[in-house]
């Protein structure tokens, strides 16, 4: 399992007028756009397949699904931990596809969701 | 939040996009993924692509707004999912790679949460399945 730790900060062009809001709906800052955990998940999850003996070829790598489950929203601020897990690896028709799983967790160690993200290296 | 019930069938406001080069530059940059194929042509075309394609994670954050713009509060997504099933081709000009975004309100859950069902058109035909988010109350 690789854990990688990272701080949200999230840029604010018209700040005042967000963080309004925000804070009117509910949050204790501006939420997070519904994709935004790839930026930390993807991250964690090059750690965990850029391992040479693995022997990635981004090149030829295209991103075949795409999910993301959330317990509660993110928002500036969080700072998020995530947890990796190499779910499943197959090969179909010539191509190797990667399902990986990153749960991410809050500074208390609560969970705020998941994002799953298969990867398909085609054949030469 | 929305107090209105969720009902099946409604059509929400598409939204149309050019991906050009540039933006993918910016989305690289952004999101952390700087895989050569979304940059640089010669690469992409050795590797058998047919030209430098967006990121399958731009595609995905544009096709939510369709929900987002649509919401009170974008963190009423509880959960969103898509395959990627053709590549973008994004063209080396200032136009860029015309992609409209739909949705449809397709189920309603007993507890009042929404399955919206995303879909993305380039060039005439879909580039992503299975495209569907739960929006809650």
């Amino acid at each position: 399992m690789h854990r990688t730790a990272a701080v949200v900060e999230i840029e604010r062009p018209q700040a005042a007028q967000l963080f309004a809001a925000a804070r009117a709906a509910g949050h204790a800052d501006v939420v997070a756009p519904t994709t935004f955990p790839i930026v930390v998940t993807l991250n964690a999850m090059g750690d965990a397949v850029t391992d040479p003996s693995v022997g990635v070829d981004w090149s030829r790598v295209v991103h075949g699904d795409q999910r993301f489950h959330y317990e509660r929203p993110i928002v500036a601020g969080d700072e998020l931990t995530v947890h990796t897990v190499i779910e499943s690896i197959k090969t179909l028709a010539g191509s190797d596809m990667i399902t990986l799983r990153g749960d991410l967790f809050d500074a208390a160690g609560l969970p705020i969701g998941s994002a799953w993200t298969s990867l398909v290296q085609r054949g030469e | 939040m929305t107090t209105q019930a969720f009902v099946v069938g409604t059509e929400l406001p598409s939204i149309t996009v050019h991906f050009t080069r540039a933006e993918l530059v910016r989305y690289a940059g952004a999101s952390g993924d700087l895989n050569i194929i979304h940059w640089n042509e010669r690469t992409a075309l050795a590797v058998g692509l047919p030209g430098v394609i967006a990121h399958g994670m731009l595609t995905m954050g544009h096709a939510i707004r369709v929900v987002t713009e649509w919401l009170d509060d974008p963190s009423q997504v509880v959960d969103y999912q898509v395959r990627f099933t053709r590549p973008v081709v994004v063209p080396d000009d200032d136009l860029g790679a015309e992609v409209t975004f739909s949705g449809k309100v397709s189920a309603v859950n007993e507890d009042g949460s929404a399955v919206v069902t995303l879909s993305a058109v380039f060039e005439g035909s879909t580039v992503l399945a299975r495209a569907m988010a739960t929006v809650k109350r």
